[in-house]
């Protein structure tokens, strides 16, 4: 028996629906290295130039590099720019 | 667009200074308040751009998050509002002018006629009018087809016609009706006359039947060579007669010109007036509307305003320049001028050779006559048909 929290996962994997778009899970798309993209953010925790720590709701994003910008921000993405080294997923 | 939009709006940079200034960025992301460029400065600040619009309210949250905002620079926004607040005027009359422009584009105001030879661009225009094509007229309300059949009821000169439009401008493109040619044939039965008084030196025939001899004097339009020849079959037979009829003749032509003319003299005096036409309607910028100046030369200038080969706008500048003169009398013939003239009429006329010429002069007080006489050799057949 799944609990009720699980349930809208287990309904996005059994329609076959983006669960990004069902769920506002975090989507991240990487573009060369220089250029990442959070998609349905919750904030940012910690931002310095080596180091940028984006909250995904449940887990967070810990994002190193060197000259790290936020590019742009609003209420759904947020945009990295510079010189990405690591993404690692808590 | 989007960047006159954005400039309108302004773009600040902000520095930020907080000991959770990640905080801020958050609530401003939930706020729907756009950031961009967002610099790490050290641990404590960053450096951000924002819309001048947004600064407010971003300033309300920065006191909740226990941060400092402080603007660094601002382009465009409030600064460029402000600017066009005072050119108000200025705007208005941009806007308006924009607008007429528009209206004005709806209506033709310039007519230029093309591809006429024979017919005079007055007539061409004379007859558009007539068609309802004139200056003024709506150039939705023109159809060329309509104005085709028109004019070439109009003006039966027409072979083709048509009304290109563009903007406030129209082109009639014309095309005349070329005149049929005269059918000649070339063995229809013809004599040959002298088209010249002279005396024959030789006479060259190849068909026909010739009436004078070499020594004989002929006067002009007397049959040199006959088209009725003997035949022996059935009496006689017409053909069209074809000699060469070198003679002798003697020419003599005059040139007459004043012994003396009237020459203007400009003077100092000069004046420039101004008016304006409207459509048909001309408004002088001046009150005498006799001529200012006794003895002048009036020289009107026309600006049309528009955009050349674009579009016109129903208003034209006029500039008319008074150049005062005196007049002076003095002598009137050039004797060199005159020989010119007549040598190259006498070229123009003589289909042979000149021989001899002399010029004689003679006049009174009133008239110089110049008189050229000249003996040529010349080829003086003339065909002529029955």
């Amino acid at each position: 028996m799944r609990s009720k929290r699980e349930l809208p996962q287990e309904l996005a994997e059994r329609l076959a629906l983006p669960e990004d778009a069902l769920l506002g899970t975090a989507k991240l798309t990487v573009t060369g290295g220089k250029r990442l993209l959070v998609e349905n953010h919750r904030g940012v925790m910690d931002y310095g130039r080596e180091r940028i720590v984006v909250s995904l709701g449940r887990g967070k994003l810990n994002i190193s590099g060197t000259e790290l910008v936020i590019a742009a921000m609003n209420r759904r993405e947020l945009l990295i720019s510079g010189r990405i080294q690591s993404v690692e997923w808590e | 667009m989007g960047r006159i939009y954005e400039k309108l709006k302004g773009r600040l940079d902000v520095e930020v200074c907080g000991a959770y200034v990640e905080g801020l960025l958050n609530a401003a992301a939930l706020s729907a308040i756009a950031l961009w460029d967002i610099q790490c400065v050290d641990d404590c600040t960053v450096r951000l751009r924002m819309y001048e619009t947004d600064y407010p309210a971003l300033e309300a949250l920065s006191e909740k998050c226990m941060c400092q905002l402080k603007p660094i620079s601002l382009s465009g926004g409030s600064r460029d509002r402000k600017l066009i607040k005072r050119r108000v005027w200025l705007l208005l009359f941009l806007l308006l002018m924009g607008l007429l422009l528009f209206v004005s584009s709806l209506f033709i105001w310039e007519i230029e006629v093309v591809g006429n030879e024979q017919l005079t661009d007055g007539q061409v225009l004379r007859a558009l009018s007539r068609c309802g094509v004139d200056s003024g007229t709506c150039r939705y309300s023109v159809s060329a087809d309509l104005v085709r059949s028109q004019m070439l009821r109009e003006l039966p000169e027409l072979a083709w016609m048509t009304v290109n439009i563009s903007g406030s401008r129209a082109v009639a493109v014309v095309m005349e009706r070329q005149e049929k040619p005269e059918i000649y044939a070339e063995s229809a039965p013809a004599d040959i006359v002298a088209a010249r008084t002279g005396i024959v030196r030789r006479l060259s025939v190849e068909n026909g039947r010739p009436v004078v001899h070499s020594g004989q004097s002929v006067l002009a339009g007397e049959t040199l060579v006959s088209a009725e020849m003997d035949s022996l079959s059935n009496g006689s037979k017409y053909v069209r007669a074809r000699a060469q009829v070198l003679a002798d003749t003697w020419r003599e032509l005059s040139a007459v010109c004043p012994a003396r003319e009237e020459v203007k003299r400009p003077n100092l005096i000069s004046r420039s007036r101004f008016a304006v036409i409207f459509g048909k309607r001309r408004i002088n910028l001046y009150f005498d509307s006799g001529k200012a100046i006794d003895e002048c030369d009036k020289i009107i200038h026309e600006y049309k305003l528009g955009a050349e080969g674009l579009f016109a706008l129903p208003v034209t500048l006029v500039r008319e320049e008074l150049r005062g003169y005196d007049t002076q009398l003095q002598s009137a013939c050039d004797r060199q001028e005159m020989e010119r003239q007549l040598n190259r009429l006498l070229l123009a006329d003589v289909k042979g050779q000149v021989l001899g010429k002399s010029f004689t002069a003679a006049g009174g007080e009133t008239l110089y006559v110049l008189t050229l006489r000249c003996h040529c050799l010349e080829d003086i057949a003339r065909v002529v048909g029955f």
